[in-house]
Protein backbone atom coordinates (compact mmCIF):
# COMPACT_ATOMS: atom_id res chain seq x y z
CA UNK A 1 0.00 0.00 0.00
CA UNK A 2 1.24 3.55 -0.71
CA UNK A 3 0.21 6.15 1.32
CA UNK A 4 -0.01 9.67 0.48
CA UNK A 5 -0.57 12.71 2.46
CA UNK A 6 -1.60 16.37 2.87
CA UNK A 7 -2.64 18.41 0.08
CA UNK A 8 -1.95 17.58 -3.88
CA UNK A 9 -1.92 20.77 -5.90
CA UNK A 10 -0.77 22.24 -8.91
CA UNK A 11 2.41 23.21 -7.75
CA UNK A 12 6.13 21.50 -7.65
CA UNK A 13 5.48 19.82 -4.80
CA UNK A 14 2.21 18.08 -6.08
CA UNK A 15 4.17 17.21 -9.12
CA UNK A 16 6.84 15.66 -7.01
CA UNK A 17 4.19 13.89 -5.05
CA UNK A 18 3.22 12.24 -8.14
CA UNK A 19 6.38 11.28 -9.12
CA UNK A 20 6.90 9.54 -5.73
CA UNK A 21 3.83 7.82 -6.57
CA UNK A 22 4.73 6.87 -9.93
CA UNK A 23 8.41 5.35 -8.53
CA UNK A 24 7.06 3.41 -5.80
CA UNK A 25 3.96 1.56 -7.97
CA UNK A 26 6.62 -1.02 -8.99
CA UNK A 27 8.01 -1.92 -5.31
CA UNK A 28 4.19 -3.06 -4.52
CA UNK A 29 3.78 -6.73 -4.33
CA UNK A 30 2.03 -9.47 -6.57
CA UNK A 31 1.16 -6.50 -9.29
CA UNK A 32 -1.42 -4.89 -6.49
CA UNK A 33 -1.16 -1.36 -5.66
CA UNK A 34 -3.70 0.50 -3.49
CA UNK A 35 -2.98 3.70 -2.89
CA UNK A 36 -4.61 5.03 0.27
CA UNK A 37 -5.40 8.77 0.39
CA UNK A 38 -6.86 8.59 3.76
CA UNK A 39 -4.38 11.61 4.99
CA UNK A 40 -4.79 13.57 1.76
CA UNK A 41 -6.90 16.35 2.43
CA UNK A 42 -6.64 18.31 -0.77
CA UNK A 43 -6.60 16.98 -4.32
CA UNK A 44 -6.65 19.70 -7.14
CA UNK A 45 -9.12 18.26 -9.91
CA UNK A 46 -6.61 19.26 -12.88
CA UNK A 47 -4.10 16.98 -11.57
CA UNK A 48 -5.94 13.80 -12.30
CA UNK A 49 -4.74 14.40 -15.98
CA UNK A 50 -0.98 13.42 -14.51
CA UNK A 51 -2.05 11.27 -12.13
CA UNK A 52 -4.05 9.31 -15.07
CA UNK A 53 -1.33 9.19 -17.05
CA UNK A 54 0.86 7.41 -14.39
CA UNK A 55 -1.10 5.04 -13.52
CA UNK A 56 -2.65 4.07 -17.44
CA UNK A 57 0.29 1.31 -18.11
CA UNK A 58 0.18 -0.84 -15.08
CA UNK A 59 -3.46 -2.36 -15.47
CA UNK A 60 -2.41 -2.86 -19.23
CA UNK A 61 0.77 -4.63 -17.81
CA UNK A 62 -1.60 -6.79 -15.48
CA UNK A 63 -1.27 -4.24 -12.49
CA UNK A 64 -4.64 -4.10 -10.35
CA UNK A 65 -4.55 -0.28 -8.92
CA UNK A 66 -7.10 1.15 -6.07
CA UNK A 67 -7.42 3.86 -4.60
CA UNK A 68 -8.61 4.16 -0.71
CA UNK A 69 -9.40 6.54 2.27
CA UNK A 70 -10.78 8.83 0.20
CA UNK A 71 -12.42 11.81 1.74
CA UNK A 72 -16.05 12.88 0.76
CA UNK A 73 -14.97 15.77 -0.70
CA UNK A 74 -12.20 14.51 -2.86
CA UNK A 75 -14.26 11.44 -3.78
CA UNK A 76 -16.72 13.91 -4.80
CA UNK A 77 -14.29 15.94 -7.21
CA UNK A 78 -12.78 12.93 -8.74
CA UNK A 79 -16.51 11.33 -9.17
CA UNK A 80 -17.40 14.72 -10.82
CA UNK A 81 -15.33 14.53 -13.30
CA UNK A 82 -15.03 10.96 -14.44
CA UNK A 83 -11.74 9.95 -13.14
CA UNK A 84 -12.76 7.67 -10.97
CA UNK A 85 -14.54 5.51 -12.82
CA UNK A 86 -11.37 4.36 -14.94
CA UNK A 87 -10.49 2.54 -11.48
CA UNK A 88 -13.40 0.63 -10.61
CA UNK A 89 -15.50 3.15 -9.31
CA UNK A 90 -18.87 1.98 -10.53
CA UNK A 91 -20.81 4.87 -8.93
CA UNK A 92 -23.64 6.82 -10.46
CA UNK A 93 -22.42 10.21 -11.88
CA UNK A 94 -22.56 13.58 -10.03
CA UNK A 95 -24.21 16.09 -11.99
CA UNK A 96 -21.65 19.00 -12.81
CA UNK A 97 -24.76 21.41 -11.47
CA UNK A 98 -21.80 24.80 -10.82
CA UNK A 99 -20.22 23.90 -14.52
CA UNK A 100 -16.54 23.84 -12.57
CA UNK A 101 -15.46 20.98 -14.37
CA UNK A 102 -13.32 20.02 -16.98
CA UNK A 103 -13.67 16.32 -17.33
CA UNK A 104 -11.05 13.67 -17.09
CA UNK A 105 -10.64 12.49 -20.39
CA UNK A 106 -8.17 10.14 -22.15
CA UNK A 107 -7.54 10.87 -25.80
CA UNK A 108 -5.92 8.81 -28.19
CA UNK A 109 -3.19 9.99 -31.01
CA UNK A 110 -5.95 10.01 -33.51
CA UNK A 111 -8.01 11.86 -31.57
CA UNK A 112 -7.54 15.32 -32.28
CA UNK A 113 -10.64 16.55 -33.38
CA UNK A 114 -12.29 15.15 -30.39
CA UNK A 115 -10.00 17.21 -28.35
CA UNK A 116 -10.70 20.30 -30.25
CA UNK A 117 -14.75 19.39 -29.85
CA UNK A 118 -13.73 18.90 -25.64
CA UNK A 119 -12.30 22.25 -25.83
CA UNK A 120 -14.81 23.94 -27.55
CA UNK A 121 -17.83 22.22 -24.57
CA UNK A 122 -15.51 23.22 -21.74
CA UNK A 123 -13.87 26.13 -22.04
CA UNK A 124 -17.36 28.43 -22.02
CA UNK A 125 -18.04 30.23 -19.27
CA UNK A 126 -15.93 28.96 -15.91
CA UNK A 127 -14.96 32.14 -15.35
CA UNK A 128 -12.30 32.58 -17.98
CA UNK A 129 -12.26 36.41 -18.86
CA UNK A 130 -14.18 38.39 -21.57
CA UNK A 131 -12.51 37.62 -24.62
CA UNK A 132 -13.67 39.28 -28.76
CA UNK A 133 -14.73 36.10 -31.11
CA UNK A 134 -11.13 36.30 -32.69
CA UNK A 135 -9.37 36.58 -29.30
CA UNK A 136 -11.62 32.88 -27.90
CA UNK A 137 -11.59 31.26 -31.28
CA UNK A 138 -7.35 31.63 -31.46
CA UNK A 139 -7.51 31.31 -27.44
CA UNK A 140 -9.19 27.35 -28.17
CA UNK A 141 -6.80 26.71 -31.30
CA UNK A 142 -3.80 27.33 -28.68
CA UNK A 143 -5.33 24.76 -26.25
CA UNK A 144 -5.78 22.28 -29.02
CA UNK A 145 -2.03 22.86 -30.48
CA UNK A 146 -0.67 21.89 -26.93
CA UNK A 147 -2.26 18.30 -28.06
CA UNK A 148 -1.21 18.05 -31.21
CA UNK A 149 2.00 19.39 -30.44
CA UNK A 150 2.08 16.76 -26.95
CA UNK A 151 1.23 14.25 -30.10
CA UNK A 152 3.66 15.10 -32.01
CA UNK A 153 6.74 15.88 -29.70
CA UNK A 154 6.52 12.70 -27.13
CA UNK A 155 6.13 9.78 -29.80
CA UNK A 156 3.77 8.18 -26.91
CA UNK A 157 1.67 5.50 -27.91
CA UNK A 158 -0.40 5.78 -24.73
CA UNK A 159 -2.32 8.89 -25.78
CA UNK A 160 -2.98 11.97 -23.95
CA UNK A 161 -4.59 13.01 -20.59
CA UNK A 162 -6.36 16.23 -20.12
CA UNK A 163 -8.44 17.88 -16.90
CA UNK A 164 -9.49 20.92 -15.57
CA UNK A 165 -11.62 22.53 -12.73
CA UNK A 166 -12.59 25.65 -12.32
CA UNK A 167 -12.27 26.47 -8.52
CA UNK A 168 -14.16 29.81 -7.98
CA UNK A 169 -13.56 30.35 -4.69
CA UNK A 170 -9.80 30.59 -5.72
CA UNK A 171 -10.14 32.81 -8.57
CA UNK A 172 -8.54 30.32 -10.80
CA UNK A 173 -9.09 27.75 -13.92
CA UNK A 174 -7.06 25.34 -14.11
CA UNK A 175 -6.53 22.82 -17.50
CA UNK A 176 -3.63 19.89 -17.34
CA UNK A 177 -2.70 17.99 -20.48
CA UNK A 178 -0.35 15.13 -19.61
CA UNK A 179 1.40 13.04 -21.58
CA UNK A 180 3.74 10.09 -21.44
CA UNK A 181 6.52 10.65 -24.06
CA UNK A 182 10.13 11.24 -24.18
CA UNK A 183 10.06 14.60 -22.84
CA UNK A 184 11.19 17.83 -23.52
CA UNK A 185 14.74 17.35 -22.73
CA UNK A 186 15.32 15.10 -25.47
CA UNK A 187 14.11 16.49 -28.07
CA UNK A 188 15.88 19.74 -27.50
CA UNK A 189 19.09 18.12 -27.33
CA UNK A 190 18.43 15.66 -29.66
CA UNK A 191 17.54 18.82 -32.30
CA UNK A 192 20.32 21.02 -31.22
CA UNK A 193 22.93 18.83 -30.50
CA UNK A 194 23.45 20.71 -26.75
CA UNK A 195 23.50 18.93 -23.30
CA UNK A 196 20.67 21.18 -21.72
CA UNK A 197 19.35 20.05 -18.31
CA UNK A 198 15.67 19.60 -18.30
CA UNK A 199 14.33 22.79 -16.77
CA UNK A 200 16.96 24.51 -19.41
CA UNK A 201 15.59 22.43 -22.04
CA UNK A 202 12.29 23.82 -21.23
CA UNK A 203 13.00 27.42 -20.89
CA UNK A 204 15.31 26.61 -24.24
CA UNK A 205 11.42 25.98 -25.95
CA UNK A 206 9.52 27.89 -24.21
CA UNK A 207 11.71 30.96 -25.12
CA UNK A 208 9.53 31.47 -27.85
CA UNK A 209 12.10 32.57 -30.35
CA UNK A 210 13.68 29.12 -30.58
CA UNK A 211 12.14 26.31 -32.40
CA UNK A 212 13.45 23.07 -34.17
CA UNK A 213 10.29 23.04 -36.39
CA UNK A 214 9.79 19.64 -36.54
CA UNK A 215 9.80 18.76 -33.14
CA UNK A 216 9.62 21.46 -30.87
CA UNK A 217 7.76 24.03 -32.92
CA UNK A 218 6.86 27.24 -31.53
CA UNK A 219 7.06 26.94 -27.91
CA UNK A 220 4.26 24.03 -27.64
CA UNK A 221 1.43 26.15 -29.57
CA UNK A 222 1.55 28.67 -26.13
CA UNK A 223 2.72 31.43 -27.56
CA UNK A 224 -0.52 33.64 -27.55
CA UNK A 225 -1.34 31.59 -24.12
CA UNK A 226 1.61 32.46 -22.56
CA UNK A 227 0.81 36.51 -23.58
CA UNK A 228 -2.62 36.01 -22.41
CA UNK A 229 -1.26 34.65 -19.17
CA UNK A 230 1.17 37.64 -18.92
CA UNK A 231 -1.80 39.65 -18.71
CA UNK A 232 -3.92 37.59 -17.14
CA UNK A 233 -1.77 37.31 -13.74
CA UNK A 234 -2.26 33.51 -14.42
CA UNK A 235 0.35 30.58 -14.36
CA UNK A 236 2.13 28.11 -17.15
CA UNK A 237 3.68 25.48 -15.44
CA UNK A 238 5.16 22.63 -17.21
CA UNK A 239 6.83 19.31 -15.96
CA UNK A 240 8.98 17.00 -18.47
CA UNK A 241 11.49 14.66 -17.74
CA UNK A 242 12.90 15.61 -13.87
CA UNK A 243 12.15 20.06 -14.13
CA UNK A 244 9.86 21.85 -13.37
CA UNK A 245 9.21 25.35 -14.91
CA UNK A 246 6.12 27.68 -13.69
CA UNK A 247 5.69 31.31 -15.77
CA UNK A 248 4.13 33.96 -13.66
CA UNK A 249 3.50 37.65 -13.37
CA UNK A 250 6.64 37.71 -16.05
CA UNK A 251 8.81 35.84 -14.17
CA UNK A 252 9.58 31.91 -14.16
CA UNK A 253 10.95 29.82 -11.40
CA UNK A 254 12.07 26.24 -12.16
CA UNK A 255 13.51 23.46 -10.41
CA UNK A 256 14.91 19.64 -10.82
CA UNK A 257 13.49 17.13 -9.26
CA UNK A 258 15.04 14.23 -7.75
CA UNK A 259 13.26 11.76 -9.77
CA UNK A 260 11.83 12.37 -14.07
CA UNK A 261 7.98 12.63 -14.26
CA UNK A 262 7.54 9.63 -16.87
CA UNK A 263 6.24 12.22 -19.65
CA UNK A 264 5.60 16.16 -19.72
CA UNK A 265 2.65 17.74 -18.40
CA UNK A 266 1.40 21.18 -18.94
CA UNK A 267 -0.88 22.98 -17.05
CA UNK A 268 -2.32 26.31 -17.50
CA UNK A 269 -3.72 28.63 -14.46
CA UNK A 270 -6.02 31.32 -15.59
CA UNK A 271 -6.76 34.14 -12.81
CA UNK A 272 -10.53 34.41 -12.82
CA UNK A 273 -10.68 37.64 -11.01
CA UNK A 274 -9.16 39.23 -14.13
CA UNK A 275 -12.15 41.22 -15.05
CA UNK A 276 -10.04 43.22 -18.24
CA UNK A 277 -11.15 42.50 -21.37
CA UNK A 278 -9.34 40.79 -24.25
CA UNK A 279 -9.22 41.23 -27.99
CA UNK A 280 -5.97 40.29 -30.85
CA UNK A 281 -3.23 43.01 -31.45
CA UNK A 282 -4.63 42.78 -34.67
CA UNK A 283 -8.15 44.62 -33.50
CA UNK A 284 -7.03 46.98 -31.00
CA UNK A 285 -8.80 50.26 -32.37
CA UNK A 286 -7.55 53.56 -31.75
CA UNK A 287 -9.89 55.45 -29.87
CA UNK A 288 -8.83 58.96 -31.32
CA UNK A 289 -9.69 57.09 -35.06
CA UNK A 290 -13.34 56.41 -34.07
CA UNK A 291 -14.83 59.20 -35.63
CA UNK B 1 -28.94 49.86 -23.56
CA UNK B 2 -32.30 50.64 -25.76
CA UNK B 3 -32.51 53.10 -28.44
CA UNK B 4 -34.56 55.45 -26.56
CA UNK B 5 -31.39 55.82 -24.31
CA UNK B 6 -29.52 56.48 -27.28
CA UNK B 7 -31.72 59.57 -28.05
CA UNK B 8 -31.08 60.35 -24.70
CA UNK B 9 -27.25 60.45 -24.98
CA UNK B 10 -28.03 61.84 -29.02
CA UNK B 11 -29.92 64.90 -27.33
CA UNK B 12 -27.04 65.40 -24.63
CA UNK B 13 -24.09 64.98 -27.17
CA UNK B 14 -25.98 67.47 -29.50
CA UNK B 15 -26.76 69.81 -26.80
CA UNK B 16 -22.73 69.06 -25.53
CA UNK B 17 -21.32 69.89 -29.18
CA UNK B 18 -24.00 73.34 -29.15
CA UNK B 19 -22.39 74.69 -26.32
CA UNK B 20 -19.25 74.36 -27.87
CA UNK B 21 -17.87 72.06 -25.55
CA UNK B 22 -16.08 68.48 -25.93
CA UNK B 23 -17.74 65.05 -25.63
CA UNK B 24 -15.94 62.56 -23.74
CA UNK B 25 -18.28 59.54 -24.51
CA UNK B 26 -17.90 56.84 -21.56
CA UNK B 27 -18.05 53.03 -21.88
CA UNK B 28 -17.65 52.61 -18.35
CA UNK B 29 -19.92 50.08 -16.93
CA UNK B 30 -22.62 50.10 -19.89
CA UNK B 31 -23.82 47.40 -21.88
CA UNK B 32 -24.38 49.04 -25.70
CA UNK B 33 -25.76 47.23 -28.71
CA UNK B 34 -25.64 48.64 -32.25
CA UNK B 35 -29.32 50.16 -31.88
CA UNK B 36 -28.18 51.99 -28.96
CA UNK B 37 -25.37 53.20 -30.56
CA UNK B 38 -26.98 54.01 -34.13
CA UNK B 39 -29.49 56.42 -32.13
CA UNK B 40 -26.86 57.31 -29.92
CA UNK B 41 -24.02 58.51 -32.42
CA UNK B 42 -24.87 57.42 -35.52
CA UNK B 43 -27.69 60.66 -36.19
CA UNK B 44 -24.67 63.11 -35.37
CA UNK B 45 -23.40 62.26 -39.44
CA UNK B 46 -27.31 63.40 -40.40
CA UNK B 47 -25.97 66.41 -41.79
CA UNK B 48 -26.09 68.93 -38.98
CA UNK B 49 -22.19 68.40 -38.15
CA UNK B 50 -19.33 68.09 -40.51
CA UNK B 51 -17.30 64.93 -39.98
CA UNK B 52 -14.36 66.72 -39.26
CA UNK B 53 -16.40 68.80 -36.35
CA UNK B 54 -17.02 65.08 -35.14
CA UNK B 55 -13.57 63.72 -35.15
CA UNK B 56 -12.33 66.96 -33.27
CA UNK B 57 -14.43 67.02 -30.74
CA UNK B 58 -16.22 63.81 -29.73
CA UNK B 59 -13.92 61.16 -27.95
CA UNK B 60 -14.56 57.66 -26.48
CA UNK B 61 -13.14 56.51 -23.18
CA UNK B 62 -13.35 53.22 -20.90
CA UNK B 63 -14.56 51.73 -24.29
CA UNK B 64 -13.69 47.76 -24.13
CA UNK B 65 -12.17 46.42 -27.43
CA UNK B 66 -15.33 44.78 -28.41
CA UNK B 67 -17.56 48.30 -27.93
CA UNK B 68 -14.44 50.25 -29.81
CA UNK B 69 -14.88 47.69 -32.51
CA UNK B 70 -19.12 47.90 -32.71
CA UNK B 71 -18.67 52.14 -32.14
CA UNK B 72 -16.25 51.99 -35.30
CA UNK B 73 -18.45 49.84 -37.16
CA UNK B 74 -21.83 52.10 -36.81
CA UNK B 75 -19.62 55.24 -37.39
CA UNK B 76 -18.74 54.22 -40.42
CA UNK B 77 -22.45 52.70 -41.56
CA UNK B 78 -23.36 55.97 -40.32
CA UNK B 79 -21.20 58.08 -42.73
CA UNK B 80 -22.03 55.93 -45.39
CA UNK B 81 -25.89 56.19 -45.01
CA UNK B 82 -26.57 60.02 -43.65
CA UNK B 83 -24.58 60.53 -47.04
CA UNK B 84 -27.35 59.09 -49.51
CA UNK B 85 -29.44 57.60 -47.20
CA UNK B 86 -32.70 56.87 -49.82
CA UNK B 87 -30.29 54.77 -51.92
CA UNK B 88 -29.30 52.53 -48.62
CA UNK B 89 -33.14 52.22 -48.16
CA UNK B 90 -34.05 50.89 -51.52
CA UNK B 91 -30.80 48.74 -51.50
CA UNK B 92 -32.45 47.49 -48.20
CA UNK B 93 -35.51 46.74 -49.70
CA UNK B 94 -34.25 45.30 -52.73
CA UNK B 95 -32.15 43.03 -50.37
CA UNK B 96 -34.49 42.08 -47.40
CA UNK B 97 -38.47 42.50 -49.66
CA UNK B 98 -38.98 44.84 -47.29
CA UNK B 99 -41.63 47.62 -49.04
CA UNK B 100 -42.73 48.82 -45.81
Amino acid sequence: MIRMFGRIESTDDGFSQLITLHNLIPSCPDKVCEIDLTAVSWFDANMCASLGAILYPFPKDGWKIKILGMKPAIEGILQRNGFLKNFGFNRPKISDLNRTTIEYQKFDRTDSSAFTQYVERHFVGKGIPQMTKALKKEFRKSISEIFGNSIEHSQTEHGIFACGQFYPRYNRLDFSIADLGVGIMNNVNKKTGQSLNATQSIEWAMSGSNTTKSDISGGFGLKLIKDFIMHNGGKIQIVSNNGFYQYHKDSVRTKLFKEPFPGTVVNIEINTADKNKYCLTSEVVDPNKVF
Amino acid sequence: MSSDDGEKVYKEIVKTLHDGQKVALSFEGAEVISAFLNVAVGQLYNGQFAEDFISSNIRPINAPPDDLHLLKRVVERAKVFYKDPERIKNANKEILGDER
